[in-house]
């Protein structure tokens, strides 16, 4: 009995030794890419590291590319993608999980079953709608601000089925008592209940600012100009050449991927419950 | 109550969702609108005049294309009416009816007769039965037809392929590795789960360029690998169009499985000790576990995560565009990676066949809406309301 679960944990601590080496290989091969002299990425050594590791492909890319440009836009359209997505989602979420009125159940199959067309066909008419307005206004939407936009109505769906299914586990019990002490409706929703719902916030602001921060087709087709373009469509602009500069996309998409890395692993503690709870219940 | 507190009130519920409803309006409902309207019209590349930026109609003559009624639509689904491709669509019915019959009736005898797994046992003959039937000599003629019937059916049935193939792989190595950092035996768990989910914290586009180049045929690492091996001409695999497929599925299991793993090892660790203790006491193996406590347990969790997934599975775009373009391309119509979304891609941005790709979008919004609404229905995701 004793050998058979010694067996049976070396087994599952191979399985876990094993997949954590594929998932860390990419990692890895970018890591070492980055700091390899030169662009060429086709030596045949062995060894685990290059044998004269550099950062000129890093200081190549901070200083004769626009990448900080990009990483700046990211950030930008990144930031007010989460803030919009929560300030409007997190709200409407809140009126579906909360009060009654007519249709509510049918918006919210609307919301979800709008999302069943095929996304790259919306790219043409989105465009179109933002070059209206900028050459009808004075507002000019081709540019990060048209993409801030666009970025927040796609997560607004996601965000909101996700936020109602989080409240919607929270007791009515908590607002009530709130009201009676004389809150307003929208004061308790701010007091009460939002400093509660911590893991589900934490969640549709980790993939408000993921989808800012890495969405490409949209940004694509929106942004025209290079000092608009933001870090997928610049890194994967290098790959287009004919030679891929390997050293300088291993570098920049380093630089890219380590923030949002680290969000991410600050807010996983959040991930089951701020994703499911919605869904599991019931 | 009032009519000035009804006002106050709707005033409220207005400021709440109306922000909602205008994003939605303006940049899901009008673009839908929009291809409707295409869908009815020859927009295509010669239907533009001279169109500087190619796909930026407004500085094109407005009348540069016309409206066609039901065109589209017919050459997408018409060659679906003929004789022929109604015989085999029947025939895939008849075959496909009959193996649930029979899976039916071989479950309940074998759960009823032996203390065997009935429904595994079951599935296990079902599935070497539509093999059978699936390289039967009928099925390969009908097969022909209907992929003859044009892009429509191909496109279709090559997607629904990638997703079940996608999804079966997600669901299996989400499960086992659940399974495994669940269990008492393993060590440092918070490691290994961190370690698990560095996938998922990626940005796909950088995570796809770079598998692209991992399966470069002259210098890409996996066929270095291989040739160490001693494989002297290891396969070109973004080339060839089965193995660019499967290239393809490693790469989406590799960036989709830790969320997979991270939603069932919530749902697993919700399920009380004492359940699997009650279980031991009945002298249950752990295969018996698995089937009669675990998956039975955290199914509520995981049904919308999979029914989630395969929505966006099926609707993959950026991931595999990125690496195949659709390609390869070789004498077919359609290339052998040419997922839906990267088919409606390549005909608008490539080919500018606009109202044809918007007909197309159309019947697959109607299909897709439907499962949507299906799926909300199966998984009960707004019975919470009564709580």
């Amino acid at each position: 009995m004793k050998t058979k679960a010694l067996g049976t944990s070396i087994l599952f601590h191979l399985i876990l030794l094993v997949t954590v080496i594929l998932v860390l290989f990419p990692v890895y091969f970018i890591l070492q890419a980055s700091i390899r002299p030169g662009q060429a990425l086709y030596s045949t050594e062995l060894s685990l590291l290059p044998t004269n590791p550099t950062l000129d492909n890093y200081r190549y890319m901070l200083t004769e590319r626009p990448f900080p440009t990009w990483m700046r836009n990211s950030l930008f359209v990144a930031l007010f993608t989460t803030s919009f997505t929560l300030i409007v989602a997190t709200s409407a979420a809140y009126a579906f999980s909360r009060w009654k009125f007519i249709g509510r159940n049918v918006w919210l199959m609307i919301f979800l079953a709008l999302q069943a067309f095929p996304a790259v066909l919306t790219l043409v008419p989105i465009f179109q709608i933002l070059a209206t307005v900028s050459q009808r206004t004075p507002v000019n939407l081709l540019n990060l601000s048209g993409l801030i936009l666009a970025y927040t109505s796609g997560a607004l769906v996601f965000t909101i089925w996700n936020m109602k299914g989080f409240f919607d586990t929270i007791p009515y019990d908590m607002e009530e008592a709130a009201l009676i002490d004389g809150c307003t409706p929208t004061q308790a929703f701010l007091r009460v209940i939002l400093p509660v719902s911590t893991p589900g916030l934490a969640i549709t602001a980790l993939f408000g600012f993921l989808a800012g921060w890495s969405e490409f087709a949209m940004a694509n087709v929106i942004l025209q100009k290079e000092t608009f373009y933001t870090l997928p469509v610049g890194l994967y602009g290098l790959q287009e050449n004919y030679r891929v500069p390997w050293g300088w996309f291993a570098a920049g998409s380093l630089m890219a991927a380590v923030p949002v890395m680290i969000m991410f692993f600050i807010a996983q503690r959040y991930l089951v419950g701020g994703l499911t709870a919605g869904g599991v219940k019931g | 109550m009032g009519v000035e507190t009804l006002q106050k009130r709707y005033g409220m519920l207005l400021a709440y969702i109306g922000p909602t409803l205008l994003g939605v309006f303006i940049f899901s409902i009008i673009p839908i609108l929009y291809n409707i309207y295409l869908s009815f019209t020859n927009r295509n590349q010669f239907r533009f005049m001279q169109c500087p930026e190619g796909i930026f109609y407004d500085k094109c003559p407005s009348k540069g294309y016309v409206f066609v009624a039901l065109e589209n639509y017919k050459k997408l689904l018409g060659d679906l009416i003929k004789p022929e491709t109604l015989r085999a669509l029947v025939w895939f019915g008849v075959i496909i009816i009959a193996l649930y019959l029979v899976y039916r009736v071989v479950s309940r005898l074998l759960n009823q007769r032996t203390n065997l797994n009935g429904n595994s046992w079951a599935l296990i003959g079902v599935a070497g039965l539509g093999l059978l039937a699936w390289f039967a000599a009928p099925s390969q003629d009908a097969l022909v037809s209907l992929r003859e019937s044009g892009d429509f059916v191909v496109v279709m049935s090559r997607t629904t392929i990638w997703t079940v193939i996608c999804v079966s792989l997600f669901f299996l190595v989400g499960l086992t590795l659940a399974l495994i950092l669940n269990s008492p035996l393993v060590k440092a768990k918070g490691m290994w789960r961190t370690l698990i989910i560095v996938p998922w914290a990626i940005p796909y586009y950088i995570s796809a360029l770079t598998w692209k180049f991992f399966f470069n045929g002259e210098f890409g690492v996996i066929n270095n690998i291989l040739r160490q091996l001693g494989w002297a001409n290891p396969p070109t695999w973004l080339n060839e169009p089965r193995l660019a497929f499967a290239a393809l599925v490693i790469i989406n299991l590799w960036m989709s499985f830790p969320f997979f793993t991270t939603i069932i090892l919530g749902a697993l660790q919700s399920i009380p000790r004492e359940m699997y203790e009650a279980s031991e006491v009945d002298g249950a193996n752990w295969r018996q576990q698995l089937g009669s406590v675990t998956l039975p347990l955290i199914r509520p969790a995981i049904i919308p995560a999979v029914i989630l997934s395969a929505l966006t599975t099926f609707k993959i775009f950026e991931s595999v565009w990125m690496v195949t373009k659709g390609g390869p391309f070789g004498s077919a119509r359609t290339g052998a990676t040419e997922i839906v979304m990267v088919f409606a891609y390549n005909q608008a941005f490539q080919k500018f066949n606009f109202g044809y790709i918007s007909a197309f979008a159309v019947i697959l919004f109607i299909l897709l809406f439907a499962v949507t609404i299906w799926q909300v229905r199966q998984s009960r995701l707004l019975a919470t309301e009564t709580s």
